[in-house]
C-alpha cells in the first residue's frame, strides 16, 4: 500500500499485478506443485527402476503378485457394473422426476465421499464378520464374506458408490427434461426414453464416471485392507500387495507393483481429461 | 400394475400422481436398493453397534487415552493440514487462473495427481521422499534438523498431498467466473492493488476457500492409506484414528471400534456443520 | 377429436396454476389459448398433454376419460416450446421416433416412406441426415411438427412454437401452419401470449389471465364484446383510460376527452377506446398532435397527447396535421367497464352537450 511510487513503464489492466509479483507467483506455484505433486510421482518410477527394469517385471510376475492383479481386476468387473447401474437410476429418478425426500436421496449419494475408507470396511465387518449381526448365521452355513471375495466387493462397492451417479447427475440435469417429455408424447416407454434419448446425451460423461469408478475400485486401500485378511495370494489386491512388500522390506516389488498402479492412475487421469475436452465440445456440436 | 390402479383413483385429493416421463418407479426402485443395501443399512450398524456397549462403556471406550491422542492426532493433523492447503491451493488456482507461464498446462494436469494416484502408492512414496536418506527428508534433515517421516510431520505432509487438489480445484471454477470489472472498479475508485486484492477479491473468495478447506479437512480426518507408511504409527503418538479403528478391530473389539468411527463421523459432522454456518454468515454478511 | 375440459385445478406449492378452467374444443377446430406469461396457458397444455396431472377435474378426449392415463398412451401431437428435438438424432431418426417406439412398429422400409412423406408435407425433405443444431430455427420448428405428426396425433398442440423464430420468418411460417390444419383437419390448440397470432391463426381464442379463462369467443366476438376489463385490455389495440359516470355520461376530465354515453349506474369506470374510435380535428382543442402517418388512402394515423396520456387517433378523413399541432378530439364509442364489473358500450353523446 506504501509503494505508490512506482510508475508502470507500459499499460498494466488494473486487474493485473505487477509483472515481478507475477513471475515470483508462477515461480512459486511451480516450485509448490514440483515438490507436492511431481516428486512423490517421480519417486514411484525412480524407486521401482532403481535395480533395473528386468528386476522390476519379475516382481510384477510372481505368482503372489499375479494373483493379486487377477483378484483386483475381479473385484473392479463386479464393483463397476453394479455401481453403473445404480449410479444411472439414481441420477436419472434425480434429474427427471420430482418427488420428496429427492434432496436427502442426492445427499446419501454423496456420502460416502465424506466417510472414511476404513470405516466404509469396517460396517461390513460389523454385519457380515465372526462377531458381526450375520456372522453366526453365516458361519453356520459356511459362508465366508468378510476375509473373501464378497467382502472385498462390499467395501469397493461403498468406496466407489458416488462415482457414477456424481458425474452424470449434473450432466442430465443440465439436459433438462424437454427430450424425455416429447420421446413421452411421441409413446416411448420408460426403458426406450432412457437409452434412446437420455443416455446418448450424456455418454462420454458416463465413460468418465466409469473410468474414475473402475480407477478408485482398483486402487482402494483402506476399505478392502479391514475385509482383505490379507492372505497372500488370495484376498490380496495389488494395493495390499504393494503394501505387504513394503513392510517385507522387498522395495522394489513394492515400488514396481505401485508403478503399476500409478501408471493406471495416470492413463484414467489423460482419459478423463480427453473426455472432458470430448463432452464439452460435444454438447455445441452434436 | 397397481401404479396405473392408483393414477386413476377418481377421488384423490391431492395432486395426481401423473409424470410426465415414465419409468420413475423402477429407476426409483433401483435406486433405494442399490443405496440402501450399499450404504444406508451399513452405516446404520455402525450407528447401532457402539449401542451395545451402554452408555457407560461407550464412554470408557472413547476416553480411553490412546483413543483421545488418536482422534486428537487425526482431527489436529487434517486441520493443520488443510489450513496450509489453503494459501498454497489459492496459488496454484491463482497461477493455473490468472497467469501464463511455461508448463502451466503440465500444472493444471498435475494438479489431480492426488485424486489419481492410489493411496498406498501415494503413502510409499512420500515415505521415500521424507525417509531420512529420501530426496526431501535428506536435506531438510541436514539444514533444520527436521524429521519427517516416521513423525507427526509427516502425517501432515501426507494430509497435504491429498488435500491439495480440493482446494485447488474448488477456487478455479471461482476464480474463473469472477468478473474482473469488481477489481478494476476499486483501481479506478484509487485502490491499491493490495488493497484490491485484501478488500476485494479475497472476501470474494472466502466462502469458496472455507468449501475447498471443508472439503480436505474431511478427506484429511478419514485418510488411511497414504498415512500409514508415513506415520509410524507408534501408540500416543503417532497412531492416527483409523489405524485405531483396525486395531480394535483385530482384537474382535466389534463394538469399540464401531464407536471409533462413528466417533469420528460425529466430529467431522461437527466441524463442518460450523464450517457451513461460519458460510452461511459470511454470504448473508455480503449481502 | 374433440376436446372437453371441466373444472380443472393445478396447483404448485400454494400458487394456483389453475383455478378451475373448463373449455371446449370442437373436431378439427383451431383453438388459441391466449394469455400473459404466468397465465396458466402452458400449463393446461401440459395437463391435456398429460406432461402435467392435476388436482382435481377431468379431461375428456373424444368423449374418453384421460384421467390416469399417461402421456405416452395419449395419442397427442405435441410441438414443444424450443421445440425439444433429439439433439443426437438425425432429422430423419427425429420424425422416425414415435413410428419406432411403437408396440406395433412398421417395418424400416414402411417408416422410411413416411417420414419422408413427413418432411416433403412440412416442405425440408433436403434435411432428413442433419442434425438439429445444423440447421436453422424455422427448420426445427418444421421438423419439430413433422415429429409430431408423425404418430398420427388426434390432436396436436402447439406451445408457443413460433417464439423463437425472427419476426420474417414467424408470419410465413404462421399461415402456413394454417393452412396444413386446414388440409389436415387436426383438431389444434395454440399457446401463444401474441394476440396478432392468435386473432391470425385461431377460428377461437380462450382468453386467459390468472389460472382462470377470461372469455372464449371468436376474434370478431372478442373485440365486439369483451367480457372482461382484462379481455377488453389484452385483445385488440385499445387505450385505458380511468373515467366517471355520471347520470349515464362517462367524462374523461381533466383529460380533453369528450364524455361518452353509457348506461352504467354512477361510479368509477374503465374505458376501453380503440384508435378508430377516437377521431382528431383542426380546431383549437387541449389536445395536440404528436406523430402524423398517412398510410395510402385510409385516414391519417395520429399520435395524440391528452393531458398526460398519449391516445392512438385517426384523423378527420382527408385531414393532415403537423406535428405539435393542436386538434380537438371526438370519441365514436368504446366499451366502458364499471367497478362491479358491468359492461356497456359506449355511445358519442350530442357534441354540443359536450361543449
Amino acid at each position: 500500500m506504501s509503494d505508490g511510487t512506482i510508475r508502470p513503464e507500459r499499460f498494466q489492466p488494473a486487474w493485473q499485478d505487477r509483472p515481478w509479483i507475477r513471475r515470483l507467483l508462477a515461480v512459486a506455484a511451480v516450485l509448490v506443485a514440483l515438490v507436492m505433486l511431481a516428486l512423490p510421482l517421480l519417486a514411484v518410477f525412480v524407486e521401482a527402476l532403481r535395480r533395473g527394469l528386468p528386476v522390476a517385471l519379475d516382481a510384477i510376475a510372481e505368482p503372489d503378485t499375479l494373483a493379486a492383479i487377477r483378484l483386483t481386476l475381479l473385484v473392479a468387473l463386479v464393483t463397476v457394473p453394479v455401481n453403473l447401474v445404480g449410479g444411472l437410476a439414481a441420477a436419472w429418478c434425480i434429474a427427471k422426476f420430482d418427488f420428496p425426500g429427492k434432496r436427502v436421496l442426492t445427499t446419501l449419494i454423496d456420502l460416502p465421499f465424506s466417510v472414511s475408507p476404513v470405516i466404509a470396511g469396517l460396517v461390513f465387518v460389523l454385519i457380515f464378520g465372526a462377531q458381526g449381526w450375520l456372522g453366526p448365521w453365516l458361519q453356520a452355513r459356511d459362508i465366508q464374506v468378510i476375509f473373501a471375495l464378497p467382502g472385498l466387493v462390499l467395501a469397493t462397492l461403498f468406496v466407489t458408490f458416488p462415482f457414477v451417479a456424481r458425474t452424470v447427475l449434473p450432466l442430465m440435469q443440465e439436459q433438462g427434461r424437454d427430450e424425455e417429455e416429447a420421446a413421452a408424447t411421441l409413446g416411448a416407454g420408460g426403458l426406450r426414453t432412457f437409452l434412446m434419448v437420455t443416455l446418448p446425451n450424456v455418454k462420454w460423461g458416463l465413460l468418465a464416471g466409469v473410468l474414475l469408478c473402475n480407477a478408485r475400485a482398483m486402487g482402494e486401500f483402506g476399505a478392502v485392507s479391514v475385509v482383505s485378511g490379507h492372505i497372500r495370494g488370495e484376498t490380496n489386491t495389488m494395493p495390499l500387495h504393494v503394501e505387504i512388500l513394503y513392510n517385507e522390506y522387498q522395495f522394489a516389488g513394492a515400488f514396481a507393483v505401485a508403478a503399476l498402479l500409478a501408471l493406471l492412475g495416470l492413463v484414467t487421469l489423460v482419459a478423463k481429461t480427453g473426455l472432458e475436452r470430448l463432452s464439452g465440445r460435444n454438447g455445441n456440436l452434436a | 400394475m397397481s401404479a396405473s390402479a392408483a393414477a386413476i383413483d377418481p377421488a384423490r385429493g391431492r395432486a395426481a400422481p401423473i409424470r410426465a416421463v415414465p419409468g420413475f418407479r423402477t429407476s426409483l426402485g433401483i435406486t433405494l436398493l442399490w443405496a440402501g443395501s450399499i450404504v444406508l443399512i451399513p452405516l446404520l450398524a455402525l450407528v447401532l453397534r457402539p449401542l451395545e456397549l451402554g452408555p457407560l462403556g461407550l464412554w470408557e471406550s472413547l476416553t480411553d487415552e490412546r483413543v483421545l491422542a488418536a482422534l486428537r492426532l487425526s482431527f489436529g493433523a487434517a486441520f493443520l493440514a488443510a489450513a496450509i492447503d489453503l494459501p498454497l491451493g489459492l496459488l496454484l488456482a491463482w497461477a493455473i487462473v490468472r497467469l501464463r507461464f511455461p508448463g502451466r498446462g503440465a500444472l493444471d494436469a498435475a494438479l489431480d495427481l492426488p485424486f489419481a494416484l492410489p493411496t498406498a502408492v501415494a503413502g510409499i512414496a512420500l515415505t521415500a521422499l521424507t525417509a531420512p536418506n529420501g530426496w526431501l527428508g535428506a536435506p531438510l534433515m541436514a539444514m533444520f534438523g527436521w524429521k519427517v517421516a516416521f513423525s507427526q510431520a509427516g502425517i501432515v505432509f501426507a494430509l497435504m498431498f491429498v488435500g491439495l487438489p480440493f482446494i485447488a480445484r474448488t477456487l478455479e471454477p471461482v476464480l474463473r467466473d469472477m468478473p474482473l470489472d469488481a477489481e478494476e472498479a476499486a483501481a479506478t475508485l484509487g485502490a491499491s492493488r493490495a488493497q484490491t486484492l485484501w478488500r476485494v477479491v479475497l472476501p470474494a473468495l472466502l466462502p469458496t476457500l472455507l468449501t475447498g478447506f471443508a472439503l480436505a479437512f474431511a478427506r484429511a480426518v478419514g485418510e488411511y492409506g497414504s498415512v500409514i507408511f508415513i506415520a509410524g504409527n507408534m501408540p500416543m503418538v503417532t497412531e492416527i484414528a483409523p489405524l485405531l479403528i483396525v486395531i480394535r478391530l483385530e482384537q474382535f473389539d466389534y463394538a469399540g471400534a464401531a464407536a471409533v468411527g462413528l466417533a469420528m463421523l460425529a466430529l467431522s459432522f461437527v466441524v463442518l456443520l460450523a464450517v457451513n454456518l461460519l458460510q452461511r454468515r459470511l454470504r448473508r454478511g455480503r449481502l | 377429436m374433440s376436446v372437453d375440459v371441466q373444472d380443472i385445478v393445478r396447483r404448485f406449492g400454494s400458487t394456483d396454476a389453475l383455478k378451475g378452467v373448463s373449455l371446449s374444443v370442437r373436431e378439427g377446430e383451431f383453438l388459441a389459448l391466449l394469455g400473459p406469461s404466468g397465465s396458466g396457458k402452458t400449463t393446461l397444455l401440459r395437463v391435456l398433454a398429460g406432461l402435467e396431472g392435476s388436482d382435481s377435474g377431468t379431461v375428456h378426449i373424444a368423449g374418453r376419460d384421460m384421467t390416469g392415463v399417461p402421456a405416452r398412451e395419449r395419442n397427442i401431437g405435441v410441438v414443444f416450446q424450443h421445440y425439444a428435438l433429439f439433439r443426437h438424432m438425425t432429422v430423419f431418426d427425429n420424425v422416425a421416433f414415435g413410428l419406432r417406439v411403437r408396440r406395433q412398429r412398421p417395418s424400416s422400409a414402411e417408416i422410411a416412406a413416411r417420414v419422408r412423406r413427413l418432411l416433403e408435407l412440412v416442405q425440408v425433405p433436403e434435411l432428413e441426415r442433419r442434425y438439429p443444431d445444423q440447421i436453422s430455427g424455422g427448420q426445427r420448428q418444421r421438423v419439430a411438427l413433422a415429429r409430431a405428426l408423425a404418430i398420427e396425433p388426434r390432436l396436436l398442440l402447439l406451445d408457443e412454437p413460433f417464439g423463437a423464430l425472427d419476426a420474417l420468418v414467424r408470419k410465413d411460417v404462421r399461415r402456413w401452419v394454417r393452412g396444413l390444419h386446414d388440409s389436415l383437419g387436426i383438431t389444434t390448440i395454440l399457446v401463444t401470449h401474441d394476440q396478432e397470432e392468435a386473432m391470425e391463426m385461431a377460428d377461437r381464442i380462450a382468453v386467459m389471465e390468472s389460472g382462470r379463462i377470461m372469455q372464449l369467443d371468436t376474434v370478431g366476438a372478442l373485440l365486439r364484446n369483451p367480457a372482461s376489463a382484462f379481455v377488453a385490455g389484452f385483445v385488440g389495440e385499445a387505450a385505458r383510460l380511468p373515467c366517471r359516470v355520471q347520470n349515464g355520461a362517462a367524462h374523461f376530465d381533466p383529460l380533453p376527452v369528450p364524455p361518452l354515453q353509457v348506461a352504467l349506474p354512477d361510479g368509477p369506470a374503465i374505458a376501453f377506446l380503440r384508435p378508430s374510435e377516437i377521431v382528431a380535428r383542426h380546431g383549437s382543442g387541449a389536445a395536440t398532435v404528436r406523430l402524423c402517418r398517412t398510410e395510402g388512402d385510409g385516414p391519417a394515423r395520429l399520435i395524440v397527447q391528452a393531458g398526460d396520456v398519449m391516445l392512438d387517433a385517426l384523423a378527420q378523413p382527408d385531414e393532415t396535421f403537423a406535428r405539435g399541432e393542436s386538434c380537438r378530439l371526438s370519441i365514436r364509442g368504446g366499451h366502458v367497464f364499471a367497478e362491479s364489473g358491468e359492461r356497456a358500450q359506449g355511445v358519442p353523446l350530442d357534441e354540443t352537450v359536450a361543449g
